[in-house]
C-alpha cells in the first residue's frame, strides 16, 4: 500500500448528515427533494426510502430547491436551483446524481431569499436580502445584471412569481417596512403592503398572479388580492409562534383555496379561503414535530399531499385530502335524526347514554332501555327495548368480534352476537347472583377467547371473571377475592393458557391472580398486590409485549406509561417508566413495525399519536374528557385505520379515516432542540451502533446508527426538568 | 423587562431593576468600561438601537459624574419610542439614513464622536446562519454610520454573536481599527454566544470619504469602501475571505461582581420582595395573537 493511498484511507470522510430540515420540493409524484444541512437528499414517497444524498455545499445550510419544471408529473431531467445563505448551486438533476460531475458553488452577490427560472427557462433570477435581484444567463452560466426597485431595504423572507415572457413580480417581505411586491421589468414597486406588524417571514403569490399570502412577526396570515389594488382580503389567526412556511393548494371553482403552513410552534394547520369571507377559516391542526421549529414545507397538488422538514430532522407527510380517501366517514346524528332513521320515538330528555363499536357498525342503549344498532356507521335500526336498562346500563363488547353485552346494577346481563351485515343473530340473558351490585363491566378478547370482569363497590364482594364462547355460553368462571386495601379496576389482560391474569385499577395498583390449578368455584387470593412501583392515576391499559418474558405495557391516564415484567412472583420490575409530552392516555397498543401508539384527550381534543417517532396521527376537537366515546382501529398493511365515535351535547358524531397510501414519515429525526451530548454503544451487529443523545429539549433519546450513517429512533425519554447535559453509558 | 421569565432569574436581573437600570445589559457596558476605560476623555457619544435606554443610562450616569464633562453630548438613537433620560438626546430614527447622520452632527454642532456604542440585536429565528447574517448586517449598519460620525482614533463597541462567520468581521473591522477585541463581561450569560466587539483606535481608510446613501445598501457603502466584503463577479464566482482570530477578553472584576449564570441566595428581607420592572415593555407585534387567545377566538371551523 503506498504511502498515499494510506493517507486518504486514514482521512475522516462524512457519511451522512442528521439535522434540521430547511428545504423540501416535490420532484415528481414519486420523489422529494430535502435539504438536510448543506447535503440534498431524494426521497421516495410511496416507499419512504432515501434513494439518494449528496453534499451540495461546503458549509452552507440548503434553505431551498426551485425546479425548471414546475409540473410535478413531468419526468423530465429539470435544472435545479439550490441555494442557503450565500450558496448557490444551478445544476442539471442528471448531473447531480452523476457524482463524477462537480458541482460548483456560486456567489450571486449577497445572501439568497428566492430564486425562480424565467418563463423560457434560460435565466435565473436570484432575489438577495438587501431586494436586489441577480440575473444569471443559464446558457453562459456568466451573471447579466442586477437590478433593484430603489428601495433597499434588507429583507427577511422574498419569492419571484413569473407570471409571462415579462410579467414578473418580485415579492419581498422586509424586515421594517412590511411587504413590496415590485415588477422586475419596469423596476417599479407594484404594492407597498402594511397591514402586517414586524418583520415579514413569508410571502407568496399564486400561481395566476391574482392572491398573495403573507405572515409576519404578528402570528397572522393575510391573504391581498393583487387584481384589486393589493386590498387585504382574509386574516388568519392561529398559530401560537412565527410562521416559517406557507403556500397555496387546492383552487375551487368558485376562486377560494387551501392553504397549508407551518410555525416555530410545531403545529401545522389548513386554512380555507373563501371569497367575501374575511376569515381564513382553520380547517385542521396536527402535531407532528418536536422541539421547536417546522424550517420547511411543500404541497403536492395533484396527490394532495403535505410535507414538512422540521428542526428535528423530522420530514413528515400529510394527507391533505382526507375527506376525499376511500372509506372515509365523518357523521353527526341528533337523537331527533336518529328517531327518525331507526323509526322510533324517544322521550323527552332520553339520551343515547352508552355504544360499542362493533366493527361494522355500533350497538347504543338509550336511558330508557332502547337498544339501537347502527349499520355500517351509516344506517339506523331499533333492536329491542328493555326496560331493566332504564337510568343505569353499561354497553361493552369484543373489539371487532360483533359480539356486544349489556349490563345493568342488578347483574342482568344481556349478549348480543352480529352478523357481518350488522343484524342481531344470537342473543343470550346471564343473571350475577353473588354480587350486592355491579357497577363496572370490563370486556377483553384475547386470541379467539372472550373474557368480562364483573366488580361491585363493596370490598367483601368477589371480583367474578367469566369466559363465554362463541354462541354467548358461559364456559369459565373464576372468584377473585379483592385486596385489603380499596381498589377500582381499570384494566386487565389474561394469557390464553388461563394461567394468570393481571389487573390495574385506580392509584397504579396493580393486582395478580394465579389461575393455575384453580378449579371454578374457590375464590383466589391474590398473588400480588403492586401499589409503590407504579406511581400515578388509573392503570388505562394493559397488553403483553412477551408471553414469554412476562412484560407487559401499562397506559397510564396521567400521561405515562410503563413497561413492568412479573417473572418470578411475587415480585414486580418496573423496566420503562415514561412520560408523554402532554394529555391523559387512554389507552395503547402496538403497530405491525413495533411502534407504540398511544391515545387519549388533551384539553378540548382527542388525539392518537406515534409515541415511538413522535407525531400525532389524529387530532379530533370533541370538547375534551368526560364523554362517552369509543375508538376502534386496525392496520391495513401498515396503515393506520381508526374510527373515533364520540358524544357532544347529546350529539353522536363519528370520524374514520379513509385509505392513505403514503407513508407518514420519511425521515424521524432526532430533537428539535441543541443536542448536548451523546454517546455510542457497540451491539452484537456489527452493521449498527446503539446512539444514545441528550438534548436541550429535556428528552434522552436513543436510535439505532447503522454503517451507512442513519439513525432511526427508538424511544424519546422524558424524565429531567430541563435541559440534560451530559449522557453517560453506564453498561 | 419581564417579571417572571425563567431567564430572568439571575441576580444582575435583580441588582438592575434596584439600580434602576431598564435592563440588565447595562452591567455589561459598566464592566467593559472597567476593562477598557471607554468613557475616559469622552465627550460625545452615540448609542445605537438604545431602546430601551439602558446603556444611554450607564453612559449619561457615568460621563456626568465628572464635572468636566458637564459640556458631554449624548445621542441615543433607536426606532422605537424611547423615554427620556437625562443629558441625553433622543432621536426616533433610521440609522441608516443620512438625515439621521446630519442631526447627531447638528447636536454636536459639527465635532466628531468620540465614541459610537450599539447593543442591538435582531430577534433570533433559530435559523443560526440567517440571524448571524441578519446581526452582522446590523453590525454593519451601525458601523456605516460609526465611520461618518467618529474622530480619529475614537472607539466604536457592538454586540456580536460568536457564530460560525464572525472571524470575517474581526478581519473587515481590523482594517479599520489599531486593535480590535472581542470582549465578553461576566454578567453575560456564558451559556449565550453573546459577546462585544470592542474597536480602539478608529482610522479612516486613506483617500475615502464615508457619505451615507439612501440608495446604496450597507453591502454596497462597504464595497466601496474595500474593507473586504465579498464581491459579485461576472463568472459568479466565490472570493475567499480572509478570516481572524480576535484576541478574547472576559472582563469583570471576579471578586466584585456576579456570575450570571449562578444561582444567589437573596439576603433574607429581600426574599419575598417583588420589583416592578424600571421600564415596562413596550407591545410586541404578536399582541393582537396573545389577545385573540386569551379571548378563545382561535377556533378549528369544521
Amino acid at each position: 500500500m503506498t504511502q498515499d493511498t494510506l493517507e486518504k484511507q486514514q482521512q475522516l470522510h462524512s457519511l451522512a448528515h442528521l439535522g434540521p430540515i430547511c428545504a423540501l420540493k416535490c420532484l415528481n409524484n414519486e420523489l422529494i427533494l430535502a435539504g438536510d444541512g448543506p447535503v440534498l437528499k431524494i426521497y421516495n414517497y410511496s416507499t419512504s426510502q432515501l434513494v439518494f444524498q449528496r453534499q451540495i455545499f461546503a458549509r452552507n445550510k440548503i434553505h431551498e430547491i426551485c425546479l425548471s419544471n414546475k409540473n410535478p408529473s413531468n419526468n423530465d431531467d429539470p435544472i435545479l436551483a439550490i441555494f442557503g445563505g450565500r450558496s448557490l448551486s444551478i445544476v442539471k438533476l442528471s448531473a447531480l446524481k452523476s457524482s463524477s460531475t462537480p458541482i460548483k458553488e456560486l456567489f450571486a452577490g449577497d445572501w439568497i431569499m428566492a430564486t425562480e427560472f424565467s418563463h423560457d427557462k434560460k435565466e435565473l433570477y436570484c432575489l438577495t436580502a438587501h431586494n436586489n435581484v441577480t440575473i444569471i444567463d443559464l446558457t453562459s452560466m456568466k451573471l447579466k445584471e442586477v437590478l433593484n426597485c430603489n428601495w433597499k431595504s434588507i429583507l427577511y423572507s422574498g419569492s419571484i412569481r413569473v407570471l409571462s415572457d415579462d410579467k414578473i413580480l418580485v415579492c419581498a417581505g422586509t424586515v421594517m417596512d412590511g411587504v413590496l411586491i415590485w415588477d422586475l421589468k419596469s423596476r417599479e414597486v407594484v404594492h407597498h403592503l402594511t397591514a402586517h406588524e414586524g418583520s415579514i417571514f413569508g410571502v407568496k403569490a399564486s400561481e395566476n398572479g391574482k392572491y398573495l399570502l403573507s405572515c409576519s412577526d404578528d402570528r397572522s396570515i393575510k391573504v391581498w388580492d393583487l387584481q384589486d389594488g393589493g386590498r387585504l382580503v382574509a386574516n388568519g389567526w392561529g398559530h401560537g409562534a412565527r410562521i416559517w412556511f406557507l403556500d397555496f393548494y387546492g383552487f375551487t371553482k368558485d376562486g377560494g383555496f387551501h392553504v397549508f403552513s407551518a410555525s416555530e410552534d410545531c403545529t401545522t394547520r389548513i386554512w380555507r379561503f373563501d371569497v367575501g369571507n374575511e376569515n381564513l377559516n382553520q380547517l385542521s391542526i396536527m402535531n407532528c414535530h418536536t422541539g421547536r421549529n417546522i424550517w420547511s414545507g411543500c404541497v403536492n397538488d395533484e396527490l394532495k399531499l403535505g410535507f414538512t422538514g422540521g428542526a428535528d430532522g423530522k420530514l413528515k407527510v400529510y394527507d391533505l385530502n382526507e375527506q376525499g380517501r376511500q372509506g372515509y366517514l365523518n357523521e353527526k346524528w341528533s337523537l331527533k335524526q336518529i328517531g327518525e332513521a331507526a323509526d322510533v320515538a324517544f322521550a323527552k330528555d332520553e339520551i343515547i347514554k352508552e355504544y360499542f363499536d362493533l366493527g361494522n357498525g355500533f350497538v347504543g342503549i338509550s336511558s330508557l332501555g332502547k337498544v339501537l344498532v347502527c349499520q355500517k356507521f351509516v344506517q339506523w335500526k331499533f333492536l329491542f327495548e328493555d326496560s331493566r336498562y332504564t337510568t343505569f346500563s353499561l354497553v361493552r363488547g369484543f373489539e371487532n368480534q360483533r359480539i356486544a353485552a349489556i349490563s345493568n346494577k342488578e347483574g342482568n346481563i344481556t349478549l348480543l352476537k352480529f352478523d357481518a351485515d350488522c343484524n342481531l343473530v344470537h342473543k343470550n340473558e346471564l343473571k350475577v347472583d353473588s354480587l350486592s351490585r355491579v357497577n363496572n363491566l370490563i370486556t377483553l378478547y384475547n386470541e379467539g377467547r372472550y373474557f368480562f370482569i364483573l366488580e361491585s363497590p363493596n370490598p367483601n364482594d368477589f371480583l367474578l371473571l367469566k369466559e363465554i364462547d362463541n354462541n354467548l355460553t358461559v364456559i369459565n368462571e373464576f372468584k377473585f377475592v379483592k385486596p385489603k386495601e380499596k381498589v377500582v379496576i381499570a384494566s386487565f389482560n389474561i394469557n390464553s393458557k388461563l394461567e394468570n391474569i393481571i389487573i390495574g385499577c385506580r392509584f397504579g395498583i396493580v393486582l395478580m391472580y394465579d389461575l393455575s390449578g384453580h378449579d371454578n368455584t374457590a375464590a383466589i387470593e391474590p398473588s400480588l398486590c403492586h401499589k409503590k412501583y407504579i406511581k400515578g392515576d388509573t392503570i388505562t391499559s394493559i397488553k403483553t409485549l412477551s408471553k414469554k418474558d412476562q412484560t407487559y405495557l401499562l397506559t397510564m391516564k396521567d400521561s405515562g406509561y410503563y413497561v413492568i415484567q412479573i417473572s418470578s412472583l411475587p415480585d414486580l420490575i418496573v423496566l420503562e417508566d415514561n412520560k408523554i409530552q402532554k394529555g391523559f392516555v387512554d389507552g395503547g397498543f402496538y403497530s405491525p413495525d413495533a411502534d407504540l401508539i398511544l391515545y387519549g384527550f388533551k384539553s378540548d381534543y382527542f388525539f392518537i399519536w406515534n409515541e415511538t417517532q413522535q407525531f400525532e396521527i389524529m387530532r379530533k376537537i370533541c370538547g375534551g374528557p368526560h364523554r362517552q366515546w369509543s375508538l376502534a382501529h386496525h392496520y391495513e398493511g401498515s396503515n393506520l385505520r381508526y374510527r373515533f365515535i364520540f358524544t357532544r351535547s347529546s350529539d353522536i358524531e363519528l370520524v374514520q379515516n379513509g385509505k392513505f397510501s403514503h407513508p407518514d414519515v420519511l425521515a424521524t429525526g432526532l430533537h428539535g432542540r441543541e443536542i448536548r451530548d451523546m454517546s455510542v454503544v457497540a451491539t452484537k451487529n456489527p452493521t449498527k451502533k446503539l446512539l444514545i443523545t441528550g438534548s436541550e429539549d429535556t428528552t434522552i433519546k436513543v436510535s439505532t446508527l447503522t454503517n451507512d450513517g442513519n439513525a432511526k429512533l427508538h424511544w424519546s425519554q422524558r424524565q429531567h426538568g430541563s435541559g440534560t447535559i451530559p449522557v453517560e453509558v453506564v453498561n | 423587562m419581564g417579571k417572571s421569565s425563567k431567564d430572568k432569574r439571575d441576580l444582575y436581573y435583580r441588582k438592575a431593576k434596584e439600580e434602576g437600570w431598564r435592563a440588565r445589559s447595562a452591567f455589561k457596558l459598566l464592566q467593559l468600561n472597567e476593562q477598557f476605560e471607554l468613557f475616559k476623555g469622552v465627550k460625545r457619544v452615540v448609542d445605537l438601537c438604545a431602546a430601551p435606554g439602558s446603556w444611554s443610562q450607564v453612559l449619561s450616569r457615568e460621563i456626568f459624574k465628572d464635572e468636566n464633562n458637564s459640556d458631554a453630548k449624548i445621542v441615543a438613537v433607536d426606532l422605537q419610542p424611547m423615554s427620556p433620560i437625562d443629558h441625553v438626546t433622543t432621536l426616533q430614527a433610521d440609522i441608516t439614513h443620512p438625515k439621521t447622520l446630519e442631526k447627531i452632527l447638528d447636536i454636536f454642532e459639527g465635532g466628531k464622536a468620540d465614541f459610537v456604542c450599539s447593543d442591538g440585536a435582531p430577534d433570533v429565528t433559530g435559523l443560526h446562519d440567517l440571524d448571524e447574517y441578519i446581526q452582522a448586517q446590523l453590525i454593519l449598519s451601525a458601523l456605516q454610520l460609526a465611520t461618518c460620525v467618529l474622530k480619529e482614533g475614537g472607539a466604536f463597541v457592538a454586540k456580536i454573536f460568536r457564530g460560525r462567520d464572525i472571524d470575517l468581521l474581526y478581519s473587515q473591522l481590523g482594517l479599520l481599527f489599531d486593535k480590535v477585541i472581542c470582549a465578553k463581561p461576566r454578567s453575560s450569560r456564558g451559556t449565550s454566544l453573546e459577546s462585544f466587539i470592542v474597536c480602539l483606535g478608529y482610522k479612516p481608510r486613506a483617500g475615502w470619504n464615508p457619505k451615507l446613501n439612501p440608495n446604496l445598501s450597507t453591502e454596497e457603502f462597504f464595497q466601496e469602501m474595500k474593507i473586504g466584503r465579498p464581491e459579485l463577479h461576472d463568472d459568479l464566482s466565490f472570493d475567499a475571505e480572509e478570516r481572524k482570530v480576535a484576541p478574547f477578553i472576559a472582563c469583570g472584576d471576579l471578586a466584585t461582581s456576579y456570575d450570571s449564570d449562578a444561582t444567589y441566595t437573596l439576603e433574607k428581607d429581600l426574599q419575598r420582595t417583588s420589583l416592578d420592572p424600571v421600564q415596562m415593555p413596550t407591545a410586541p407585534p404578536y399582541k393582537k395573537a396573545l389577545e385573540l387567545k386569551r379571548k378563545g377566538e382561535l377556533k378549528i371551523i369544521k
